[in-house]
C-alpha cells in the first residue's frame, strides 16, 4: 500500500467513525450514583445509546460497540466480570477514579482500549470514545489478519507434507505431486490444503 | 477589620467522629495560637466549622456551600481519600485551596491541594525496611477493603520482592468490621507464623483486631502487628495490654523529646483533657494551619494565587522536626519514625530518620537506590 494510499485509507475510517458516533452502542458498567449519572448523561448528549448494568451482566459478542467499566466498584466490591481481553466482545474504555497502580494495572490487565478518569470532565470523553473504538478495531484487524495467515501457513506446511509422501509412494517429481494434488482437488471440488490433509491422513493410517 | 475567614471540614458525628477529632482538635488549636499572637498582618483567623457527618457526599455539600455561601477559598480538612475525592471537584473548579492533613496511598498531584500527612515513601519504605532489618521477611497484610489498603499493600509486596522477602497472605475485611470476621484470619495467622503481621485495618476494626490477637494467646513477642495506621489514640481506645510490643510508623509520636513536642503536647491536654493523646493527625492537621499562616503572612492577601505560591516552600518548626512544604509536588517534607507500644501505652521510638524525607507522590524514585540503611537509624535505648 503506498502512503497516499494508506492516509485515504485511514481518513476514511475515521469520518466513518464520526458519522457512526452517533449510533455507538455504549454499555456502562458502573453502580448507580451522580458521578455515573453525569457519564450517562454526556454519552447520551454526544449521541451514543447508553446502556447501564450493575453488577456486570454477560456480555456477548456484538451485543455492544463500546464497554465502559468502573474499576474500583469491581475491585472493592468483588463483582464478577467476565471479560476475554485477548479477543474482547467489545471496546473497552476504563473509566477510573483513583490513579494508583493498583487501578492501573486492572486497566491494564483487562487491555482497556481508553481511560476516563473520575470526576469526569466531558471534554476528552468524545475523544477516549474515538481511541477506544478505533484500537479496537485495529486489534481485532489484526488478530483476524494473524488468523488468516496462521491458517495459510498451517495449509502450506500441509501440501508441502503431502507433495513429500506422493513423491516417496509414487516415485514421482515435485511438480507432478502438485499436479495430482491440484487435479484431485479441481475434481473432488476441495481445497488444495484439504486435499493435502486427506493425503496425510491416509498416509498416517497406512504406516 | 474583619477576619481572614477559611473553612474547616471534620466528621464530629458518625463513625469517623473519634478519628477525625484529633485533626478537628489540632487545627482549631493551631487557629487559637495564632490569634492569641495577635493573628496575621492584624487580622484574626476565623474558622467557619462544619460536620462532615462521616459522609464523602455531605463533604462536597459543605466545601461547596463553604464557598459559593462564606466565600471561602481555603479549606483545612477531610480523612479518607473518598472524602478528599469527593471535595476535590469542587475545589478545583472553584480554584480554592484545600490543606489536607492526613497520611494517604500517594498517586495524587492536584495544584489546588497541599498535602501535609505522609505518602508511601515516608512510611511504607522505612516500616518495611526496619521490619526486614529486625524481625525478618515472611509478611502477612492484612487491610480493610479499599483503595488506601490496596494500594499500600501493593507497594509493600514491590519492596518484599525487592528484599528477598515474601507476602504469605493478603487479606480483606470489610471497612465496619466486626470482631468476628477478624477469628478465622487469627487463625490463619497462628498457623502460618509469619515474622510480621502488616495492618492497614482502618477505624473502629483496628481495636478488633488487636484484642482478638491478645484473645487468640498470640504474643507481640512471637508475631508482632506493625501498623501505619494504628495511633496514640487507638492505643487509648484498645488499653495498653492489647497494644503492648506492637510496632507502629509514622512521621509523629507524641513521645518525641523536644521542646516544641512538649509545648505541644501539654497545650493539647490541657485544652482538651488530659487523657487525651496528639498523633500523626493531629500533628498535620496542627502544622498545615502554621503553613498557610506563614504564607498569609508573606502575602498579606488571601487571594488563591498568591498565596499557592508562597505555601511551596514554607517550613515550619514542627513538634515532629522541622519541615517543608516541597516547591514543586505539593507535598511536605516530614520524618519518618518506628515505635514500640510499651506496657503503659508509650510509643517508644526505635529508630527514626536523621531529617525529613523528600515526599515523593508518585515513587518515582526506585526504592533501593534512595533508602540505605543508614537512613532510618535505631535510637539509643
Amino acid at each position: 500500500m503506498t502512503t497516499q494510499k494508506h492516509q485515504r485509507n485511514e481518513s476514511m475510517q475515521l469520518s466513518s467513525l464520526v458519522r457512526n458516533l452517533k449510533s455507538v452502542r455504549v454499555l456502562l458498567i458502573q453502580p448507580r450514583d451522580e458521578e455515573s449519572e453525569n457519564l450517562y448523561r454526556h454519552l447520551t448528549r454526544i449521541g451514543c445509546r447508553v446502556q447501564t448494568s450493575w453488577p456486570p451482566p454477560e456480555i456477548n459478542d456484538a451485543d455492544f460497540d463500546v464497554v465502559c467499566v468502573a474499576l474500583r466498584p469491581i475491585m472493592e466490591r468483588e463483582a464478577s466480570l467476565v471479560w476475554d481481553s485477548s479477543k474482547p466482545p467489545a471496546a473497552l474504555v476504563a473509566v477510573i477514579d483513583y490513579e494508583n497502580p493498583v487501578i492501573v494495572q486492572a486497566a491494564v490487565e483487562l487491555n482497556a482500549h481508553a481511560v476516563i478518569g473520575l470526576p469526569l470532565r466531558n471534554f476528552g470523553t468524545l475523544a477516549n470514545l474515538f481511541i477506544a473504538l478505533k484500537n479496537f478495531r485495529n486489534d481485532k484487524d489484526q488478530r483476524d489478519q494473524i488468523e488468516k495467515l496462521k491458517r495459510r501457513l498451517s495449509g502450506m506446511r500441509a501440501v508441502s507434507n503431502a507433495k513429500e509422501i506422493l513423491m516417496k509412494n509414487k516415485g514421482v517429481s515435485e511438480s507432478k505431486a502438485y499436479s495430482m494434488i491440484r487435479d484431485q482437488a479441481m475434481n473432488k471440488r476441495m481445497s488444495v490444503q484439504d486435499v493435502a490433509l486427506a493425503i496425510i491422513n491416509a498416509n498416517e493410517i497406512f504406516q | 477589620m474583619d477576619g481572614w475567614k477559611v473553612g474547616v471540614l471534620h466528621s464530629q458525628t458518625g463513625c469517623l467522629a473519634l478519628a477525625e477529632r484529633g485533626p478537628l482538635n489540632g487545627t482549631l488549636m493551631a487557629i487559637e495560637e495564632i490569634n492569641a499572637a495577635g493573628g496575621v498582618a492584624g487580622r484574626l483567623i476565623e474558622p467557619v466549622v462544619l460536620d462532615t457527618e462521616s459522609d464523602e457526599n455531605k463533604s462536597a455539600e459543605l466545601v461547596h456551600k463553604l464557598i459559593k455561601e462564606e466565600s471561602i477559598n481555603v479549606v483545612f480538612g477531610g480523612y479518607t481519600s473518598a472524602s478528599r475525592k469527593a471535595m476535590l471537584p469542587v475545589i478545583e473548579k472553584s480554584d480554592s485551596l484545600l490543606f489536607y492533613p492526613i497520611f494517604y496511598e500517594g498517586f495524587e498531584l492536584s495544584d489546588n491541594v497541599f498535602y501535609t500527612g505522609a505518602c508511601p515513601n515516608q512510611y511504607s519504605v522505612p516500616l518495611s525496611e526496619y521490619l526486614f532489618e529486625n524481625y525478618g521477611n515472611r509478611f502477612y497484610l492484612i487491610g480493610s477493603n479499599y483503595v488506601f489498603p490496596r494500594e499500600s499493600n501493593r507497594i509493600l509486596r514491590d519492596l518484599a520482592v525487592q528484599n528477598g522477602g515474601t507476602i504469605i497472605a493478603e487479606k480483606y475485611v470489610p471497612l465496619e468490621a466486626t470482631k468476628d470476621v477478624f477469628k478465622p484470619i487469627i487463625q490463619d495467622i497462628a498457623k502460618l507464623k509469619p515474622d510480621v503481621v502488616i495492618s492497614t485495618i482502618v477505624g473502629d476494626g483496628i481495636m478488633d483486631l488487636y484484642s482478638a490477637f491478645q484473645d487468640a494467646g498470640i504474643s507481640s513477642d512471637e508475631i508482632p502487628i506493625a501498623s501505619m495506621v494504628t495511633s496514640e489514640v487507638e492505643i487509648e481506645k484498645m488499653g495498653h495490654a492489647a497494644a503492648a510490643g506492637h510496632i507502629v510508623a509514622a512521621s509523629y509520636f507524641d513521645t518525641i523529646d523536644s521542646p516544641e513536642n512538649a509545648k505541644f503536647v501539654s497545650n493539647y491536654k490541657s485544652k482538651f483533657g488530659q487523657n487525651m493523646r496528639t498523633n500523626m493527625c493531629v500533628e498535620s492537621a496542627y502544622c498545615q494551619v502554621h503553613l498557610f499562616a506563614h504564607a498569609l503572612n508573606i502575602t498579606q492577601s488571601i487571594d488563591t494565587k498568591a498565596l499557592r505560591a508562597a505555601v511551596l516552600g514554607a517550613q515550619f518548626n514542627a513538634p515532629q522536626g522541622r519541615i517543608r512544604m516541597d516547591v514543586e509536588n505539593h507535598h511536605t517534607h516530614l520524618w519518618s519514625r518506628i515505635g514500640q507500644i510499651e506496657k503503659n501505652g508509650n510509643i517508644q521510638i526505635v529508630a527514626e530518620t536523621k531529617g525529613a524525607i523528600e515526599p515523593d507522590p508518585y515513587m518515582i524514585h526506585h526504592a533501593a537506590e534512595r533508602w540505605q540503611p543508614s537512613l532510618i537509624s535505631g535510637v539509643a535505648k
